[in-house]
């Protein structure tokens, strides 16, 4: 049972990174009525920062709950997380720096910027960045579900909590753009760096290094099942190369001061990985010890807590899963709305918005997604097993990695091709899901495939059809573009 | 090295690699044996690549970017 002081010490750290959030809009005094400012920091931040930033936009409630009830309840398959983050990096070495150094030449704040551009459609624009839009909503659901136990347990009451702690972050995003969750996710990843280790440090003595914990679940838990071998390695595989395709992880990309930064954070960053390695394990010690009441996998982490942590230790821990779930969602929220002003107001609505009208525009924006997100989080899809919320964003988002990636390299790659493999892979993907009633992103009607990585492949087909057809009947193709802005 | 060398061996480093021993080995090391200090080859080999991964990006930074430090 938590203690008065216990309550005082998670207020204190929820509130603190609030505070400095907010406070974020003092900080490295700018001009916030500019969009650059208020949507990407102003391309100021150094690795240091981005390091923190980058690791608060992805390790997130998902990585805290999800991953230990994951391991909890599908035992070896989560590896697949670990195997995708270990090669998200040095794909991100390779094509953001890339889409850095055009979309810092030509002043990009959304990927929906460089495909206007890229291939002069509007259109094609608009259909990417709905897209991002689109899949930021069950991201951010998911950290509003996340949260739920952890509440629970600090016995609050629900619904009013998920309220209140998400009006502060479309608060403090609308106050402080940027440079608010950045500045709050030093205090975040400090924080759940401490608790992690500790929380290592402590089980991994006491459980002589986890060994006997991986006896006792067992190899036919600890190992990926045979069946879902597929279904492993084309999910991680599709992940792998989805992280520049995500608009809050771009948002924090572009927020960087120079390349250079992207280049060494490919290095450093990774080091977060281990997190996601001692999570998992977690949730076989959870399952070793039979601490999880009535089987509920995202109870996994918080039961680990309050069955070997006194209640201060453990008030402390939830308080790091809480704004483990806010700083993320507050980022996501600033990358859809950066989207929704650049890509949909500024391009259809107000041709000649002016920047303060673009920030209005941003910072009313980040309170209707906040509000749309809470609505989803509600829904019955979310109250299941929330691993999964992750990867439909992840199988739509995937895409757009023609209009994208692709691009940047392929120059004569036109929009109709594009498009036309966009809507089949979009299409395809949301038929997978809908096959399985959104309960999983696994076909079981074809070698449990990835739902993502099969649109994707036919993505890929029907785009080099069109663009046959496209080479062969000589249409003219443009782009905003010069070949040489696109080196 | 000219560019399409280094291009070359970037693409090797950072996609083939990684690509090849951390997803499409999976087949190979999803197994128990053999174990280092009780953990299974599956959850060791995979946090080693948690380590190896960067060290190869490293390479690339220093000696096929030629960047960072003097």
């Amino acid at each position: 049972m938590f203690r008065p002081v216990d309550y005082a010490l998670f207020f204190v750290v929820v509130g603190l990174t609030v505070v400095v959030a907010f406070l974020g809009s003092r900080w490295r005094a700018a001009d916030l009525s500019r969009i650059s400012e208020w949507g990407i920091g102003g391309r100021r931040f150094g690795a240091f920062i981005v390091w923190f930033l980058m690791g608060a936009d992805i390790y997130t409630a998902y990585s805290l709950i999800s991953i230990p009830g994951a391991a909890f309840s599908t035992g070896g398959f989560i590896l697949y997380a670990v195997a995708y983050g270990s090669i998200s990096y040095p794909f991100l070495y390779i094509v953001a720096t890339k889409l850095y150094r055009i979309s810092r030449r030509r002043g990009y704040i959304t990927a929906g910027d460089y495909v206007r551009d890229r291939f002069d459609s509007e259109v094609l624009s608009l259909l990417i960045s709905l897209t991002g839009i689109i899949a930021m909503l069950p991201y951010i659901a998911l950290q509003v579900v996340g949260i739920r136990y952890v509440l629970e347990a600090m016995g609050f009451p629900v619904l009013p909590s998920f309220i209140i702690a998400y009006l502060l972050v479309a608060a403090f995003v609308a106050v402080s753009g940027l440079r608010g969750p950045a500045l709050a996710s030093l205090v975040k990843d400090a924080i759940l760096w401490a608790v992690i280790i500790t929380v290592v440090v402590y089980l991994g003595v006491k459980f002589s290094g986890f060994g006997p914990i991986f006896a006792e679940v067992g190899p036919s838990h600890y190992l990926i099942s045979g069946n879902l071998m597929v279904g492993y390695m084309t999910l991680a595989l599709a992940s792998g190369i989805s992280w520049l395709l995500f608009p809050n992880l771009l948002t924090g990309l572009l927020s960087s001061r120079s390349e250079d930064v992207i280049r060494r954070n490919s290095v450093f960053l990774p080091l977060y990985q281990v997190w996601l390695v001692f999570l998992a394990i977690m949730g076989l010690v959870a399952l070793a010890k039979g601490l999880v009441p009535s089987k509920v996998s995202s109870l996994a982490f918080p039961s680990v807590l309050y069955a070997y942590f006194n209640s201060t230790f453990t008030a402390l821990a939830f308080a790091g899963i809480v704004i483990g779930s806010m700083v993320p969602a507050a980022l996501q929220s600033l990358g859809a709305a950066n989207l929704v002003t650049r890509n949909i107001y500024l391009q259809f609505i107000n041709r000649g918005a002016s920047e303060p009208q673009q920030v209005l525009w941003g910072r009313v924006s980040v309170f209707i997604l906040i509000a749309a997100s809470l609505a989803f989080a509600l829904t019955p899809a979310a109250s299941g097993l929330i691993f999964y919320l992750l990867t439909f964003a992840y199988a739509w988002l995937l895409q757009t990695l023609p209009a994208i990636i692709i691009s940047m390299y392929w120059y004569s790659l036109d929009k109709y091709s594009v498009a036309v493999g966009w809507a089949a892979g979009t299409a395809v993907t949301t038929y997978g899901l809908f096959t399985v009633r959104f309960s999983s992103s696994l076909l079981p009607w074809m070698y449990d495939v990835y739902a993502g990585f099969l649109g994707l492949a036919v993505n890929l087909a029907v785009m080099l059809a069109i663009h046959g057809v496209v080479r062969t009947s000589g249409v003219r193709v443009t782009s905003r573009l010069r070949t040489e802005e696109l080196e | 090295m000219g560019l399409r060398g280094r291009d070359l061996a970037k693409v090797l480093l950072l996609i083939v690699v990684p690509w090849a021993f951390i997803v499409l080995a999976a087949p190979l090391y999803n197994r128990p044996q053999p174990e280092l200090g009780g953990w299974p080859f599956a959850w060791w080999y995979l946090t080693a690549w948690v380590f190896i991964q960067p060290a190869l990006t490293y390479v690339v930074y220093r000696l096929i970017d030629r960047r960072g430090g003097s």
